[in-house]
Formats: structure tokens, C-alpha cells, sequence
């Protein structure tokens, strides 16, 4: 087995620009150069990969699946990314491409589950912080789709609505409304439930 | 305008700011990626891949080249068939001149003409008039085409296996070569381009 550990040279990499600022549609993205370098047989490129969309994938399978499934998939959607890689034709859609195979994921984790009829994670085998946690996650999860995958990107990931939609490819005027919409459904459903924060 | 959901700028939310903190915990935690080792191998030859198609253009210039040297040689056999049934077009002419009987019509193109009787392929044509009809029905008669319609005058032009009959055996034997490589050639090129459209065609499927 070989290892891919992410580098700090990724830091440099990709903080060309203040994170929250999207990139113009005419400059060459960083991960065109990177799908480039892995294509010619350079693995510490897709570790730079892995870095810099790990965080989206882990959001994009939270707001489907339960957490604790969460690491070992975002290893198979990478693995899965590094071996269609070759069909992947526009290098600079490497995030939407990525984001899509993640969802497709989620999906085939359900079919399967449903199949094998598995038993669902139960709670009480978090942490107190991240059964907490997992409470207010479900019920984000209730949440339409459209809004899901914005609110984990940001309120779970951390990452800012420009980020959000740079890396999913998504439009940032349609993530920004989500994002709103979505917070304010949320909020509802809190005070609702009886949880306050 | 400031906006803290949106890109944490301005005042902080308390809301938003709790629930970060909250659902923080389950946070994306880095690990290394473990690559399997017959991932290793398949990308190895992805780039293995990338050189051969370098390899495939330099081939695909090879080819074009060749059939430029071949389209040559294939004008300049085709101006020396046309030299050659200038010749025996005059030769026609002046044995018509002298009193001999000349072909009244040109030899039907697809009939391999015998070697005595010359086959010209400027041989002014004459213009077929289809006898008139009598309509069965109304007994009016229809009135032919003054002029041969285009299909008729595309058959009467002269075909490849004509023009091969009129060359000497020799000079038939190397263009009948020249005209098969020509051939040979043109098919690869075609499977080449074909390839190559395949190998550059758009996979929708894939950039979702």
C-alpha cells in the first residue's frame, strides 16, 4: 500500500488567492495542473488533490450518510476519482466531477445498505459533543437537498459560500440563496424542536 | 455588504457562530489516502498512454507525407495515360481521314475494348435522341430530351478498367500498382482519422 500524506506545500499551492474569492473563469485552475501531473504518473499530485477536495467530499457525504461511514467513503470516492481519472476530459471541472461521483456514492452506500439490511448507527455510540452534534446533523439532513449540502459545507466544514461553490462548481448566486433559505429552515425546525443555540 | 453565513465577514450571527462550534465535531479530521498498489500500476500507464500518443502523431505525419508522395506519383501517371490516348486519339483521326472506317460510337466504357480498336476519351459524342414513344393510352407522343440526361452522360464517360485497357501491359501493370497502394493508403488514413475523432469525442457522461 502506498501513503499520500498531504503537504504544507499545499498551503502555498492554493493560497495564491484569499480563500473566500473565486477564482476568475479565465485563469488555469490549480487542479487542472494537478489531474495533469497524477495523468503523467506524479501520485504527490493527487495527494495535493486529496487536501485541497477532502473536506468538500467528507461535507458532501455527511449531508448523506451517517458520520460514522463518513472517512472510510471519502477514501473510496478518492480512490474511485483516481481510477476514472482518465475519463475525466475537462480538468479544470475536477471539483464538480469529484462533488458527483461523491453524491453517487452516498447512493450506492443506501442501495447497498438496503440490500444487506444493515442496522442503523445509533447514537449512543458517539461522544456526548458529537451525539449533540449528530442531532442537529440529522436534522439538517431533513432538510431539502438543495439546502443540505450548502449548510454541512458551512456550518460543519467550515468553509466560506464562495468556497462552497468554487469547489462544487455550483453557481455561487444559487449556493448563496441555499445557504439563506436553508439557514432559516433550519432555524425553524431548532426552535421548533425545542433546541435553542 | 457584509455577510457572516455567507462568506464570515462582518458581525458574527450568535446562531451561526454556535452552531459552527456544535457541528465543528464532526469536522473533516486529515488522514492520509491509501492508494492501492494496482492503482499505482494503472496510473504508470496512463502515462505510458501519454507518450504513445506523441508517437501516434508523429505516425499520423509519416502517413500524410506518404500519401503526398503517392498522389504525385499518381498525377504523373495519369498525365502520361493522357499523353498516351492523345496519341492514339490523332492516330484515330487520321486513319478516319484516310478512308478507313472509324468506330461511329464510342465503345461502351464498362466493355473491355479490344486491343486493335482505340478507345478516345474526347471522342466528340453524339447526342442520343430516344425514338419517340407512342403512348398507349392517349396516342399522343412524347417528345425526347434534346439533350443526353446527366446519369447517361456520366456512363459513357471513360472508366478506370477503359483507360488501364488502352496502356501497354507495362505501363497498365505499374499504374494498376501506383492506383492499389493509392488505395492501401487512403484506407489507413481513413482509419486513422477515425481514431483519432473517436479518441478527441466529447464523454459527456463523465464531466457532469
Amino acid at each position: 500500500m502506498y501513503k499520500v500524506e498531504a503537504t504544507g506545500d499545499l498551503l502555498s499551492f492554493s493560497g495564491q488567492r484569499p480563500a473566500h474569492v473565486a477564482a476568475p473563469m479565465t485563469e488555469t485552475p490549480v487542479e487542472a495542473a494537478l489531474v495533469e501531473a497524477v495523468r503523467g504518473g506524479d501520485h504527490a499530485a493527487f495527494g495535493q488533490l486529496y487536501t485541497l477536495y477532502a473536506r468538500m467530499v467528507h461535507g458532501l457525504l455527511l449531508a448523506r450518510v451517517p458520520y460514522g461511514e463518513v472517512d472510510d467513503l471519502v477514501q473510496d470516492v478518492f480512490l474511485l476519482a483516481l481510477r476514472k481519472l482518465d475519463s475525466l476530459r475537462d480538468a479544470a471541472r475536477f471539483g464538480p466531477w469529484l462533488a458527483m461521483i461523491a453524491r453517487n456514492r452516498a447512493m450506492d452506500f443506501h442501495r447497498r445498505r438496503r440490500e444487506t439490511d444493515e442496522l442503523p448507527d445509533t447514537l449512543a455510540a458517539l461522544p456526548a459533543p458529537r451525539a449533540e452534534a449528530n442531532e442537529v446533523l440529522a436534522i439538517i439532513c431533513e432538510l431539502p437537498e438543495a439546502y443540505r449540502e450548502p449548510l454541512v459545507l458551512r456550518l460543519v466544514e467550515g468553509m466560506t459560500g464562495p468556497e462552497i461553490a468554487e469547489r462544487t462548481g455550483l453557481a455561487p448566486a444559487s449556493v448563496r440563496v441555499n445557504i439563506h433559505r436553508g439557514m432559516k429552515l433550519l432555524r425553524e425546525r431548532l426552535q421548533g424542536g425545542g433546541k435553542e443555540h | 455588504m457584509t455577510d457572516y453565513l455567507w462568506d464570515k465577514t462582518g458581525e458574527p450571527e450568535t446562531d451561526v457562530q454556535q452552531l459552527e462550534e456544535l457541528l465543528g465535531a464532526l469536522r473533516y479530521e486529515p488522514r492520509p489516502l491509501e492508494l492501492p498498489e494496482d492503482i499505482v500500476a494503472r496510473t504508470a500507464r496512463g502515462s505510458f498512454r501519454a507518450r504513445q500518443s506523441g508517437q501516434w502523431q508523429r505516425w499520423a505525419v509519416a502517413a500524410s507525407l506518404l500519401l503526398t508522395l503517392l498522389a504525385g506519383a499518381w498525377l504523373v501517371v495519369r498525365f502520361q495515360q493522357r499523353d498516351t490516348h492523345r496519341e492514339v486519339a490523332q492516330q484515330t483521326e487520321t486513319h478516319a481521314q484516310d478512308g478507313q472506317t472509324a468506330p461511329a460510337v464510342a465503345t461502351t466504357p464498362n466493355v473491355a475494348a479490344p486491343p486493335n480498336v482505340a478507345v478516345a476519351p474526347h471522342v466528340e459524342r453524339v447526342n442520343y435522341r430516344r425514338p419517340a414513344r407512342v403512348s398507349p393510352r392517349a396516342g399522343t407522343q412524347r417528345r425526347a430530351p434534346a439533350v443526353a440526361p446527366r446519369e447517361q452522360v456520366a456512363r459513357n464517360a471513360p472508366t478506370e478498367e477503359a483507360l488501364l485497357a488502352s496502356l501497354p501491359p507495362e505501363q497498365r501493370a505499374a499504374t494498376e500498382q501506383v492506383l492499389l497502394a493509392l488505395r492501401i493508403a487512403s484506407t489507413r488514413l481513413n482509419d486513422a482519422q477515425r481514431l483519432v475523432q473517436e479518441m478527441s469525442a466529447p464523454r459527456r457522461d463523465d464531466n457532469k
